[in-house]
């Protein structure tokens, strides 16, 4: 299953939204052709590490990059980008949810609670919070 | 993969020449266990979760009822058996199953927390017992029990989005292997080359001796410690210094239990048998 993700993907599509009460979504950030996502072996002989290299532009057309360890589990479930949002022992880690993971096409999501995006790994109640972020990005073969 | 096409025509050889005196021979299998597991430490979480959560759930978790890992095996064996009205019958064999569970609660907002249990069973059995007429089969069994157990903790939110990722604290993905060694009864009913059979096993007790924790894997850094799912919720999330001490994590041997299987036989060493 992981060895589907490797190689060089074109973001087709990159969108940040929030989620409501409701069920209803707002797209604050639409972007198609977004930039590319390149996942490489990182050692021969580590099974569930990959590096990647992250090249995406955001709406107002500034481009910024990530790049380092990833981390997938047996069946593909998650990839996780180690120490992406910052340098720290704990919290730093960008976590994907792997929605779709064909040859040709990837839809990867990220989340977040009502107020930050991503790092706040110590949250703990789900029905406090009024609305969520979510950040969903496709990928298809380059 | 060579090794097993010569282990193959080495046994239907054996089935050929010893027809007179011993039928040999390779079977296929398919069978349901009925499984249970030991809830005291998920339903610890659930209540406990339950508990410290009490005024902001629409819907709280129900309880397991120990019975949510049943699910089908198929395999593969060899069996041997003498000829006679009371004979000796002996087969080895494994089998293959997976299953899948989910288990949810709601909040007031609508969104949802799932508990989905995916895993894998790998088990190897040995029997030996006697056989009246051919027809009617009773054997001593026991064997090897693998089983990999993924347990993801999703936020489901009001649109159906279903995450993985870090922004709670419980949420992402946990494993753990149980393995057990078990004994029991197996008792069949022989039609021709089909066998349908019933067999009853139960782990032995604390062996392999040493247990594990259903341990999150996010690889130490998306979450503060503790990373063991919980069996006591309200001190995981108030005290993880005590939650640690007093070692409230799940364990993995509760995954497993006594379990009563009924299933079908094909055996190639048996078609020419009355």
């Amino acid at each position: 299953m992981a060895k589907r993700m490797m190689g060089e993907w074109k973001i087709e599509r990159s969108e940040r939204l929030r989620i409501y009460e409701d069920g209803s979504t707002w797209h604050f950030e639409d972007i198609e052709n977004a930039g590319t996502l390149t996942v490489t072996e990182a050692v021969p002989e580590a099974t569930f590490i990959r590096s990647y290299s992250f090249q995406s532009v955001n709406f107002e057309g500034d481009a910024f990059s990530l790049g380092g360890d990833m981390w997938i589990d047996e069946d593909a479930t998650r990839a996780i980008w180690k120490y992406a949002l910052c340098e720290g022992l704990f919290e730093c880690d960008l976590v994907w949810t792997i929605e779709e993971n064909k040859r040709n096409k990837q839809v990867w999501s990220a989340y977040g609670n009502q107020d930050a995006f991503f790092w706040t790994g110590d949250s703990w109640n789900a029905g406090d919070d009024a609305s969520h972020l979510k950040w969903r990005i496709t990928l298809v073969r380059e | 993969m060579r090794q097993f096409w010569i282990l193959t025509l080495l046994l239907a050889s054996l089935q050929a020449r010893g027809q007179d005196d011993f039928g040999a021979g390779l079977y296929l299998n398919a069978d349901y266990s009925f499984s249970e597991f030991d809830v005291a430490d998920m339903n610890g979480f659930v209540n406990t979760f339950n508990a410290f959560w009490e005024g902001d759930l629409s819907k709280p978790y129900e309880t397991f009822t120990g019975t949510e890992f049943s699910h089908p095996s198929f395999g593969a064996g060899f069996r041997f058996f003498t000829e006679g009205p009371v004979g000796f019958s002996a087969s080895t064999g494994f089998l293959w199953g997976r299953g899948r569970y989910a288990h949810q609660a709601t909040w007031k907002n609508g969104v949802v927390n799932e508990l989905y249990f995916r895993m894998r069973d790998v088990q190897w059995n040995m029997t030996s017992g006697l056989h009246v007429g051919g027809r009617f089969f009773l054997e001593f069994t026991t064997g090897g029990h693998f089983r990999k157990l993924y347990m993801e903790h999703a936020t489901i939110y009001q649109d159906g989005s279903r995450s993985l990722s870090s922004e709670y604290k419980l949420n992402g993905l946990y494993s753990s292997l149980v393995s057990s060694f078990e004994w029991g009864w197996q008792a069949g009913v022989r039609f021709g080359p089909l066998m349908c059979f019933a067999r009853a096993v139960k782990p032995m007790a604390n062996f392999p001796p040493a247990k594990g924790l259903v341990t999150h894997q996010d690889y130490d850094a998306s979450h503060y410690p503790p990373n063991d799912f919980p069996s006591d919720y309200g001190l995981y999330a108030t005290d993880p210094v005590a939650f640690a001490e007093q070692d409230k994590g799940v364990k993995s041997d509760t995954f497993e239990g006594p379990r009563f299987t009924v299933g079908i036989e094909y055996n190639f060493g048996m078609r020419n048998k009355n």
